[in-house]
């Protein structure tokens, strides 16, 4: 049996055939480096995902090196592999994945970790770093999962810590130089770790719970590589186009990186600071070349806070002007809920009219100031008038439950609240989002406490049954999966013998929720004799955290602060340099 | 707005089989965004590109001949159309014939399904057998399920033509069937005559249409 019979035998095979346009396919004799690159989730996941495609071109752009994908297989494409013994190849010239130069993951989200175990496995490649030998490629890992890299340090050969875009090219020069001298890999990895943002976990030991250097040559702490000039630097204009439907399908422009708004539980808004801008007149260039390079119908203007982008009006105005004749619409994520957002939502929709959403996270003004997000319920409810009165009728809000100092009154204040809107605006429908709070490293929320299983389950109950006769539609995020997503985020290297022993008895895929089998882990921690509740408690402020030796830039005492503040329902208004600066430890210039 | 009415055909082999018949009218339609040409767009609060695919095709099965019609606000010659769309497109996926249909309501009306199934088999004689069999009889009735229903086609009433080709190595199933009152029959619906069922290596289907 052949790839192509498999092709005909399982689920979607259009997501291993690599024929998408902008596809970038080299002769393997024509570069002297070859890269697999990773992401170890389904490919509608993984070619949605923005910073895939920049490390991809990045790679690519380079006349000496190839690049190529491997994404998660699903099931039953990974029996077939087993079971006719091929191994993992990749889309582009269907190669091995062992047979690569290096090979780097694409860590968006801690519930692909077991991934990078079965990929590795199915790719042919020892799954521990130190079973690997001179000739195994490089296992190299990045994106903002790594901000906390210890549940996988066994794995993994050297982390990279930050925005990829001015740093490949070190690397690679590195890589070629080092390659040509014939030295071995810890010769390399003496030279890498000299960049910032590199971390090579066999070049540390851990002591006491801390990540201590091994050799005089190595940073006791690494820091987070950051573009300072985000205008100037690389932006694919000419993505891969995919052909199977993706989660994501459409254009993207990356119009702002970073954010000034303090929420104090977004993970996003600590570990891309300082907040950086790409000029209207490059975001107009990006959308006319995205257009003509992928004819995608729509372009989302990506960023952590569309409001923000300080010319949004004139933007939109700017592309509405000269895209409206080729009919293609723009969209505008992380609206946040005021009359502002409404106006930009109308002005965007002038081609298409889309569905209406916002994250609100908390129910009550009060929590609400607790993690800063700054937003009034008087204004909010004014926005939803205003937006029915538009002729919005559906309507998508997002809710946190678990959030620290939260109690059974702010879900009582919110039930409340969602029954005035759907009194005050006659036909509406709200869909109503609700997940778990899960506590991330490098944020002022990185000690609190993941909220308890009966508390969700009896917060959930109270919801369902008071939003039981109204105008809603009530999702409620799997309790299982963000527990184990908590676990990991706040994860140290004993969590790494819990994933292999999961992996080991064929847990795949956590993200989904079909494919999670928590019995899997349960058994997994119970063998390791690990307790899972050690990594969901409340942390000490003086406590030594896994990720201490990870630096994103902003300062403990700043998370400290601003922890303080929360727990005394004290807002910090917005960030703005030069104007307003609660020295979180970042430099802008 | 003027709009001018072209009928094309494509096709599609390889490796593109395996996508879906939707994921591959959006891919052909963003090709089609890609070039310069003046493509007619639907009015409305979602425009779309005034374009319409004939029967879809399932995932798995190439073809030789698949037909698409779309509108254009000016007239444009034949070659050029040809030429800037498979541009944008694999060599997996080309079209090959255009053609300027001044009747806007004429429509694309299927005549015949062609389909050449490549098979493992080890009785030819067997299947041709089957195949006289197939011609004496009056009715052959079969179960086939189509979306959620489940129906009875008579293969007899959409079978036109069938026989047997031992082209090299490939053993070829080639058929002519009627594509009537918006029914066909799928090509792993035709070995239903056999006896002893041979197993569908690959599956190239062509569509005819009235001109």
């Amino acid at each position: 049996m052949d790839i192509n019979d498999i092709l005909y035998n399982v689920k979607n095979p259009g997501r291993y055939i690599g024929e998408e346009f902008n596809i970038i396919k080299k002769d393997w004799k024509d570069v002297k480096l070859h890269v697999a690159l990773v992401f170890p989730d389904l490919y509608e996941i993984g070619m949605s995902n923005l910073g895939f495609q920049i490390v991809y071109h990045l790679f690519n752009r380079r006349n000496d090196t190839l690049c190529e994908r491997f994404f998660h297989p699903d099931l039953d494409m990974e029996n077939y592999l087993r079971e006719y013994n091929i191994p993992l190849f990749s889309l582009e010239s269907k190669k091995p994945l062992f047979e690569f130069d290096i090979i780097g993951f694409s860590l968006s989200y801690e519930l692909n970790f077991s991934g990078i175990l079965n990929i590795l496995d199915l790719g042919k490649v020892p799954i521990f770093s130190k079973e690997r030998k001179e000739k195994d490629p490089i296992i190299i890992a990045g994106g903002p999962a790594v901000l906390n890299p210890e549940p996988i340090v066994p794995f993994i050969d050297v982390f990279f810590i930050g925005e990829a875009e001015e740093s490949i090219d070190e690397l690679v020069e590195i890589y070629l130089d080092w390659r040509n001298n014939k030295e071995s890999k810890f010769e390399l990895f003496k030279r890498w770790v000299k960049l910032d943002g590199i971390y090579i976990p066999s070049f540390y030991d851990e002591e006491d719970r801390r990540i201590k250097p091994k050799y005089y040559f190595v940073p006791e702490k690494i820091k987070r590589r950051i573009v300072k000039d985000l205008d100037n630097s690389y932006f694919p204009t000419k993505p891969l186009v995919p052909l199977n439907s993706i989660v994501h399908d459409r254009g993207m422009v990356e119009i702002m990186r970073g954010c000034q708004r303090n929420c104090r539980f977004c993970l996003a808004g600590y570990i891309y600071r300082p907040k950086r801008i790409r000029s209207v007149e490059k975001i107009k260039d990006c959308v006319k070349e995205l257009f003509k390079n992928t004819g995608y119908e729509e372009i989302s203007l990506l960023s952590l806070s569309s409001n923000d982008y300080p010319y949004i009006e004139y933007l939109i105005d700017e592309l509405n002007k000269e895209f409206s004749d080729k009919y293609l619409s723009f969209s505008l994520p992380s609206l946040r809920a005021d009359k502002f957002s409404l106006e930009l939502a109308e002005k965007i929709q002038k081609v298409r009219k889309s569905g209406l959403t916002f994250a609100i996270e908390a129910g009550t003004e009060r929590l609400r100031k607790v993690i800063n997000k700054g937003l009034k319920t008087d204004d909010f409810l004014n926005t939803i008038k205003i937006a029915y009165e538009m002729g919005w009728r559906k309507i998508k809000l997002y809710f946190m439950l678990g959030l620290p100092t939260e109690e059974n009154d702010d879900i009582k204040e919110l039930i409340n609240i969602l029954f005035r809107i759907s009194k005050e605006n006659k036909g509406i429908l709200l869909h109503l989002g609700f997940s778990v709070f899960i506590p991330k490293p490098h944020t002022p929320f990185q000690w609190e406490k993941f909220c308890e299983r009966e508390i969700f389950e009896e917060r959930k109950k109270y919801i369902l049954k008071n939003l039981k006769r109204g105008p809603f539609i009530i999702d409620f995020h799997d309790y299982n999966m963000s527990k184990l997503e908590a676990i990991f985020s706040r994860g140290d290297r004993r969590l790494s013998i819990v994933l292999y022993s999961a992996w080991k008895m064929g847990s795949r895929l956590e993200g989904w929720k079909d494919y999670l089998n928590i019995s899997i882990w349960e058994k997994a921690f119970k063998e390791n004799k690990i307790d899972p509740q050690d990594y969901l408690g409340e942390r000490k402020l003086d406590e030594i955290l896994p990720w201490d030796h990870i630096q994103t830039g902003v300062l403990k005492d700043f998370l400290i602060k601003e922890r303080e503040r929360a727990y005394k329902e004290i807002e910090t208004p917005p960030c703005e340099w030069g104007e307003y600066c609660e020295f979180c430890g970042i430099s802008h210039g | 707005m003027d709009k001018y009415k072209y009928r094309l055909c494509y096709y599609k082999k390889g490796n593109i089989k395996f996508v879906g018949f939707i994921d591959l009218t959006r891919f052909i339609i963003r090709a089609l965004r890609r070039t310069n040409l003046p493509v007619h767009y639907s009015c409305g609060f979602n425009p779309q590109p005034r374009i319409s695919f004939s029967i879809p095709i399932p995932v798995g099965v190439e073809s030789k001949r698949e037909w698409i019609e779309i509108y254009l606000s000016k007239k444009i010659s034949e070659k050029y159309i040809l030429e800037e769309w498979n541009r944008q497109l694999p060599i997996e996926l080309q079209f090959y014939e255009c053609y300027y249909v001044e009747d806007l309501k004429d429509k694309l009306d299927v005549k015949f399904i062609n389909y050449e199934l490549e098979i493992f088999h080890h009785d030819i004689e067997l299947l041709l057998k089957d195949i006289g069999r197939f011609y004496n009889l009056k009715s052959y009735n079969i179960l086939v399920r189509r979306g959620e229903k489940i129906k009875i086609l008579d293969l007899k009433d959409f079978i036109n033509e069938i026989e047997i080709n031992k082209n090299k190595d490939k053993i070829l199933i080639i058929a002519k069937t009627f594509y009537k009152n918006n029914n066909l029959i799928r090509g792993e619906e035709i070995i239903n005559i056999f006896t002893y069922k041979p197993f569908i290596k690959n599956q190239v289907r062509e569509i005819l249409i009235n001109v």
